[in-house]
């Protein structure tokens, strides 16, 4: 089996000629987490409780390795015929009949078990030899150790057989029902050069599954519980987004170094001029913006804006949704005149990518993943998050508060390096109020801008404004401004009023929206 | 009298569950069963009593369907002995099933009526 080396040397240094001694998994996402792959002629073990998915993981590893060309063994020591085991898989994409017999067999130990450990690990290192194998499974470790009680005799059988089996350049991969950190699992473990562990649990009534690289000697995995997605498609692991920033794994390259100086690029405007002039301009490029506001204020129609003015200026944009439908969005476009506009924009090159999830059940790593994706193929410029809040239940629901923070932070340092321009919807909660006001939440405190939008109610009227709160990279004018919402032309800001908090003589047009 | 070997079966299968219900099926029908959980016992047990008919696996520990086939092939030569028809129960493709050399294909999860016809196509019934 593998000799040990220093801790951090598998990816990392020397990586080009560690990365030929790694083997691709074929699932999405865990040769990033593993550090590269796995190692060849590693002894692989995967644990995890009654279905998790240990069965179809190594069922999937193995059909990868079988489409690579290699010469793959699947050994069942489970109380099943194997034509049930392939039935299950025929369920799958990655299932391929064409490549069943030759190179993947399908095989049960049945007959060497009811002979001992020992007579099993003869047959099953012979089988491999006959089979010229070089990738070899063996599913339901269970069945092995109920042969023999000793947990020594079942170390010694895995010592054995992954031993043997590295020699003859084949790595292997073992299906173990067990908990990876149950103690009495340790003997086992020891033997291991890859742990995975499998997770899944019932939370309240949602089933959750999630992937832990245990161990992989010589090597960095990524640290942590990452999500798990069993479909039709398999599996597939989404890292954990805080994760994959530091290590740099997992994270494709981004465009260039990113050495312009935001504040000498052309700012990210609304193209609304009172409200771009607030801003001195625009948006600092690479920043991240709050847009906070009272229910029903017009924060979607302002974001509308921001995305169409990122069109017009030629910039690719990727609008995040969870709460409108796209036909919703349409339809408020449709309201304000900026219909035609918003339809010319999302058609085939016309630079909008519009994004939408239902905000039910979210996995926040796989809308990171998502998302990261799509800003690399569009080259976005522009992210309009609409809104904050689907997106903090999302993480909070899998796991505790705390990671919400971390999680933001993680992404806005992705959308930085990417060279984003960010703007985030998120809700206050007061819907009118006499006086501004703003709580520093952790979430403003991560935003390098904010604006806010209420309704105010003056001399019994509800009057929409807006003010510039904050902006971290550049100057702002301070102070309220009225804002409509016109039937033609969505959202216009009017000027300053020489008496504040008075309006002045100029009044909105009768054609405004709400009035 | 008709000689045993004239409806004996030779069932290889690796899976102890799926030899033993096809074996008790066969000898029901009043055929004779030999069983093995591999080629290697399977040519084995025909040298021994060489069987009228062949029901195995494809994919088998130590000697896969197809390498137990050319075997018996060899064999047959060598001992003089009339070449059995095979019939492969596989989740192979048929293809592949083809190079195997079998003279039928049973795919599996296959219907023990359809052992039962098979059977009295090659051997009769007997009596």
């Amino acid at each position: 089996m593998m000799s040990d080396q220093p801790p951090g040397q598998g990816a990392g240094a020397g990586e080009d000629q560690g990365a030929s001694l790694l083997e691709p998994t074929g699932v999405p996402h865990l040769d990033d987490i593993l550090g590269g792959g796995l190692p060849r002629g590693a002894l692989v073990i995967v644990a995890g409780p009654p279905g998790s998915g240990k069965t179809t993981l190594a069922n999937q590893m193995a059909f990868a390795a079988a489409e690579r060309g290699r010469r793959v063994l699947v050994l069942s020591a489970l109380s099943e015929p194997t034509s049930k085991l392939l039935d299950h898989l025929r369920g799958f994409r990655f299932f391929n009949q064409n490549l069943i017999g030759d190179p993947l067999q399908f095989l049960s130990l049945e007959h060497f078990l009811r002979q001992g450990l020992e007579a099993t690990s003869t047959g099953l290192l012979a089988t491999a030899k006959a089979a010229r194998a070089d990738f070899v499974v063996l599913d339901g470790f269970r069945g092995v150790r109920g042969v023999d009680p000793d947990p020594q005799r079942a170390r010694q059988f895995l010592y054995d057989v992954g031993t043997t089996l590295s020699l003859q350049g084949a790595t292997t991969v073992i299906t173990s029902e067990a908990d990876a950190r149950d103690p009495a699992f340790y003997p086992e473990l020891t033997t291991a050069d890859v742990i995975i562990g499998l997770h899944f649990t019932l939370e309240n009534v949602r089933h959750e599954r999630g992937l832990e690289a245990i161990k992989i000697r010589g090597g960095g995995p990524l640290p942590g519980l990452h999500s798990l997605i069993l479909n039709a498609e398999g599996m597939t692991v989404y890292p954990r987004l805080e994760v994959r920033l530091p290590s740099g794994r997992g994270m494709p390259p981004v465009a260039g170094d990113r050495p312009e100086d935001p504040g000498r690029l052309p700012r990210a405007t609304f193209d609304l001029p009172e409200l771009d002039a607030l801003l001195t301009g625009g948006l600092t490029r690479h920043t991240s913006t709050l847009l906070a506001g009272s229910p029903g204020v017009g924060k979607t129609h302002l974001a509308v804006h921001f995305a169409l003015a990122g069109i017009h200026a030629g910039e690719p944009v990727v609008f995040l949704g969870f709460r409108e439908t796209a036909a919703q969005l349409d339809y408020r476009a449709e309201l304000v005149g900026l219909g035609e506009a918003w339809r010319a924009a999302l058609a085939s090159r016309g630079g909008l990518t519009l994004l939408r999830d239902d905000p039910l059940e979210l996995d926040p790593d796989q809308v990171a993943d998502r998302l990261l994706g799509v800003l690399d193929r569009t080259g976005a410029q522009r992210l309009v998050l609409d809104s904050l809040a689907e997106l903090e239940e999302a993480v909070c629901e899998r796991s505790t508060g705390k990671r919400w923070r971390n999680y933001l932070v993680a992404l806005l340092a992705a959308l930085r390096a990417r060279g984003v321009t960010l703007l985030v919807v998120t809700e206050t909660p007061a819907a009118i109020a006499t006086d501004l006001r703003f709580a520093a939440e952790a979430t403003a405190v991560l935003a390098e801008n904010v604006l806010l939008l209420q309704q105010i109610a003056e001399h019994g009227q509800l009057r929409r404004v807006l003010a510039v709160v904050k902006t971290r990279f550049s100057a702002h004018t301070a102070g309220l401004r009225e804002f409509v919402i016109t039937e033609s032309h969505g959202v216009r800001v009017w000027p300053a009023s020489p008496d504040h908090p008075s309006w002045g003589a100029e009044s909105p047009p009768s054609t405004a929206l709400g009035r | 009298m008709e000689t045993p070997e004239r409806f004996l079966v030779l069932i290889v299968e690796d899976e102890g569950s799926i030899a033993g219900v096809v074996s008790a099926f066969v000898e029901d029908l009043g055929y004779h069963a030999m069983v093995a959980p591999h080629g290697v016992a399977a040519l084995e047990m025909a040298r021994v009593r060489w069987p009228a008919l062949v029901l195995t696996d494809y994919m088998m520990p130590l000697m896969s369907g197809s390498r137990l086939v050319a075997e018996l092939r060899a064999e047959a030569v060598s001992g003089g002995h009339t070449m059995p028809p095979i019939i492969l129960m596989s989740a192979v493709s048929p293809g592949l099933s083809e190079l195997a050399g079998a003279d039928v294909v049973l795919p599996k999860p296959f219907d023990l009526a359809q052992v039962e016809a098979l059977l009295e196509r090659f051997l009769g019934r007997p009596a």
